[in-house]
């Protein structure tokens, strides 16, 4: 929709990275009037929201530069950029590891005495010093240096709080905004963009990372140039005990390859270096991966063992000049460049907005006035509502508070980076959907309208009635007293047992945090045996006689020890609440292996889906793509095909329990082909149901898996685990992608456990 | 529950002084950090609403405190158990205290056992463990405060 006025204002920030928000805000801080327009639907959808989330000292800078200058001066603004803002950081430290005598001297000689000379405090560890403070490096490491002021930060937060202090303080954020035509004369700058008008301004600050060199040209300007530097990461749950950031010594292209701490949790592994001629090419490969998990495993030798939730792509931008380009554009100082910032941006961000600022202030005699407005800390004071988000117990609420913030999340990825939806083991597949439809309640949309990420990123496509829509929400009754069993699941396995169990008299409780009972196959009974439809039936009758409680839309978040048994804590639509019991059995089945976990080449865009993804899809009236193609293995697999051709669309399934068939896949933002046992296929989606991972996530706070998804829970053969009360069945133990063990395994857990608590009774 | 760090307390008071605070209210408000309501529900056992800043946003909790497995005048740990209002997920603190006295001086070695559910579970555990770490410090500070308070003190801050 375009604004056909001519809007004039002091100053328009182009590019809504992390540089471009910080420049946004020291504006409003003078008190003047600034406009930020970024081309993507949201910001921090560039270098800002890919990199390795580290607060740079500068240690290693090359002295003399922009850049080590830039680094300094952050150093001192840090402290009151996080009061200000709120931000999440971490001094965590770094250790540089030394392979052999000869890097330790280039430790000393060159990489320590370099920080002396920019004033960077490091210290020198010999070996025993070493594993002293980092016992799980690898033993070959002779010696290393310690950076203590090396620090991790959560990139998302502080972008978004950057252009958050920047709205509250009086200036506007524009996003689809993109800029496509630019005047710049002795008197102003005249932009037109695609998407929200034109404007005229005094000054214009060119943040736009990658393609500032491109808007340069807009403007007739072509004294320096960009070009991607591609550098894959791989995500890890599991954080082996890593408290540092470790690193090696330095490469021509740049720190090499990172162990680093991820702020909330998790480990960020990488990044590899490989220039690239492409700007849009945000591509994983599995060569990236073996790269990475070999240099990372010979620093930390239990990074072996890493199961990657997430590899993914971020592209630094790499100028013509080799160090930042911070002046004022050849065409006329009403543009000024803000460039070249490979891959210090965050470290820098507000020295560089501080000294751009300062020096168009000159340019332009802006006086200096204080704006008083702060940014408010996020507040958590809504109710939390249901659960969506499993892997990362992400409420309704939260997600809500998210949307409404000054800078909204409008996009599924924006709520990731704002929230922790989706961030988790199954990577989106079980509550995209929901997270879809908050986000279009929320921003007066249709989930069919909400995107992935960037335009053309679409989600959903509007589909038959909802086969779920309409029916009676199921509200938990008011908590009973000490139950002796409470059953977390109502597929077949939590079916198996909790009627087992009944059958001996004992007192159960089921829950389940569908809308329905049966599971993953519950909406098909025409894919169960004779056996396990009678199991449902015999389930549903049960709950409806009261001779087992049954709730349905409860998710259990913890399970805590209390009084010699447990205490069970579950969350409803009306908040939290807690039931006591002798035992407590844990059957909450297991989820699609994701594409993310898996070694396929090709971008990140939308359509790439476990059959998670469409049941929940399809329960709640959408479809998930139009042309499909599931590749997959027995009853999920079947599941899935049958349910999108009842939906009257065309399927072309691979029955295989091997994801290696899927060489590659291609496009940016919603997949075009797959290239599938060597031939490229046209769709515009990929339906994965091949391989089931264990949904244990309640288990990991009790030490009973660990970070890595895809560890089944630790049991004896009939389910009890090494804690008191504590039982598991089904996929949590077994993952079984055609669920044909699940009610049997249900029912031996069921009967042992029920045996056990009368014993104990 | 996961063990965060082991640590001692010396202060410049008789250890009776301690005991005497069991039965304080108003003392053992000041000694919780960010304590903004406390009831007894029990003996030994409150009711407590908590506000907690953790570095980059500030969590109200609603949750219990209690007194357990006092053994004056030598052991006594403190459990702080509750549910951050607007997030999934709950916590549950436990600092067992030893008290011993030397040369008239109060040394309390203490430990914190941590055990995380939910979404405080999934917010990042070196975050969290550096703020219940910091908490604890901050509580055991104003536990020295009030060891060191003159009764007259303690009078004039009740209100």
């Amino acid at each position: 929709m375009s604004r056909r006025r001519l809007e004039r204002v002091q100053a328009v920030v182009i590019g809504g990275g992390v540089i471009g928000c910080a420049v946004l805000r020291e504006l409003t801080r003078r008190g003047i009037d600034a406009v930020l327009l970024e081309a993507e639907p949201s910001i921090g959808e560039g270098t800002s929201k890919a990199n390795s989330a580290i607060v740079h000292t500068g240690f290693d800078a090359h002295p003399g530069t922009t850049e080590a200058e830039m680094l300094r001066r952050a150093a001192l603004l840090w402290p009151e950029v996080i009061e200000e803002l709120s931000v999440p950081f971490l001094q965590v430290g770094a250790l540089m590891l030394a392979g052999d005598q000869q890097e330790a001297i280039r430790l000393r000689d060159e990489v320590a005495s370099n920080a002396a000379r920019l004033g960077v405090e490091t210290n020198l560890l010999d070996r025993d010093e070493l594993r002293r403070v980092a016992p799980y490096v690898t033993p070959r490491a002779t010696a290393a240096l310690s950076i203590p002021g090396e620090s991790v930060i959560d990139p998302f937060w502080l972008t978004r709080r950057y252009a958050e202090a920047g709205i509250v303080a009086g200036g506007r954020v524009l996003t689809d905004a993109e800029v496509v035509r630019l005047e710049v004369t002795a008197e102003q700058v005249t932009l037109h963009t695609d998407g929200a008008g034109s404007l005229a301004a005094d000054q214009v600050f060119n943040c736009a990372g990658l393609w500032a060199d491109d808007l340069a040209a807009l403007a007739g300007e072509q004294s320096f140039s960009l070009r991607p530097r591609r550098g894959q990461f791989l995500v890890s749950e599991e954080t082996f005990g890593v408290e540092q950031i470790i690193l090696p010594l330095p490469g021509p292209m740049g720190k090499g390859m990172l162990v680093t701490p991820i702020i909330f949790g998790g480990l960020l592994l990488g990044p590899t270096a490989d220039d690239s001629p492409d700007k849009q090419d945000r591509s994983v490969n599995a060569e990236g991966r073996r790269r990475i998990l070999a240099a990372c495993t010979a620093m930390v030798p239990m990074v072996e063992d890493m199961v990657p939730i997430r590899q993914f792509t971020g592209l630094r931008a790499v100028s013509s000049t080799g160090d930042y380009i911070l002046r004022p554009s050849t065409s006329g100082d009403r543009l000024y460049h803000v460039t070249g910032i490979r891959s210090t941006g965050i470290s820098a961000s507000p020295a560089i907005a501080e000294r751009v600022v300062d020096e168009a202030a000159t340019l332009r005699g802006w006086q200096r006035r204080a704006s008083s407005a702060r940014v408010a800390e996020p507040a958590f004071e809504e109710a939390a509502g249901e659960l969506i988000c499993v892997c990362r117990s992400v409420s309704r609420g939260e997600l809500v508070g998210a949307a409404r913030q000054p800078v909204g999340a409008v996009t599924v990825d924006a709520a990731k980076r704002a929230c922790g939806v989706t961030f988790g083991d199954c990577q989106g597949n079980l509550c995209t959907v929901a997270v879809a439809e908050t986000i279009a309640a929320e921003t007066s949309r249709t989930a069919d309208g909400v995107l992935k990420h960037r335009a053309g990123s679409w989600l959903l496509a509007p589909g038959p009635p909802a086969e779920i829509r309409g029916l009676r929400r199921h509200r938990p009754p008011a908590v009973p007293g000490a139950m002796d069993l409470v059953v977390v699941g109502g597929g077949l396995a939590g079916a198996g047992a909790a009627l087992a169990a009944r059958a001996i008299d004992t007192r159960v409780l089921i829950i389940e945090r569908r809308q329905r009972w049966g599971g993953a196959l519950g909406n098909r009974p025409a894919l169960m045996t004779d056996e396990e439809q009678y199991a449902l039936a015999a389930l549903e009758n049960e709950i409806a006689n009261d001779t087992i409680a049954g709730w349905l839309e409860a998710t259990a978040t913890g399970l805590v020890p209390a009084g010699g048994g447990w205490s069970v804590q579950v969350q409803t639509a009306d908040g939290g609440l807690e039931v006591t019991a002798r035992a407590v059995l844990v059957a909450t089945g297991g989820y699609v292996e994701p594409r993310e976990h898996l070694p396929i080449d090709g971008p990140r865009g939308s359509g790439v889906v476990t059959s998670d993804f469409v049941e929940a899809a399809l329960d709640a009236g959408w479809l998930p793509g139009r042309r499909l193609m599931v590749v997959g293995h027995g009853r999920t697999a079947e599941l899935s095909t049958g349910r999108l051709r009842d939906a009257g669309l065309i399927v072309n399934q691979v029955d295989t329990a091997d994801p290696a068939v899927i060489a590659a896949i291609r496009g940016d933002r919603r997949l075009e082909a797959v290239l599938v046992n060597g031939a490229w296929v046209d769709a515009d989606t990929l339906v994965l149901a091949h391989r089931l991972l264990p949904a244990a996530f309640l288990l990991r706070a009790l030490g009973l898996v660990d970070g890595r998804p895809g560890i089944p829970a630790r049991s004896e053969p009939n389910g009890q685990t090494e804690l008191a009360g504590l039982w598991v069945a089904g996929s949590c133990r077994k993952p079984d992608v055609d669920h044909r063990t699940a009610l049997a395994d249900g029912r031996l857990a069921g009967t042992a456990v029920a045996a056990r608590s009368e014993a104990v009774r | 529950m996961k063990r965060l760090l082991e640590d001692e307390i010396l202060v410049d008071a008789p250890r009776d002084r301690l005991w005497e605070l069991v039965d304080d209210l108003p003392a053992i408000q000041r000694i919780l950090p960010g304590c903004e309501e406390l009831e007894a529900l029990a003996p030994n056992r409150y009711r407590a609403v908590m506000r907690t800043k953790i570095q980059f946003i500030t969590l109200r909790v609603q949750g219990t405190a209690e007194l357990a497995d006092l053994h004056p005048p030598d052991h006594v740990r403190l459990a702080i158990s509750g549910r951050p209002i607007g997030l999934i997920g709950a916590f549950i603190v436990s600092v067992p205290i030893d008290v011993t006295e030397v040369d008239g001086r109060t040394r309390g070695v203490y430990a914190i056992d941590l055990e995380l559910t939910g979404r405080l579970a999934a917010f990042g555990a070196p975050i969290l463990r550096a703020t219940v770490k910091a908490q604890v410090r901050e509580m055991m500070e104003n536990l020295r405060r009030e060891l060191l308070r003159e009764p007259d003190d303690v009078q004039e801050a009740t209100p």
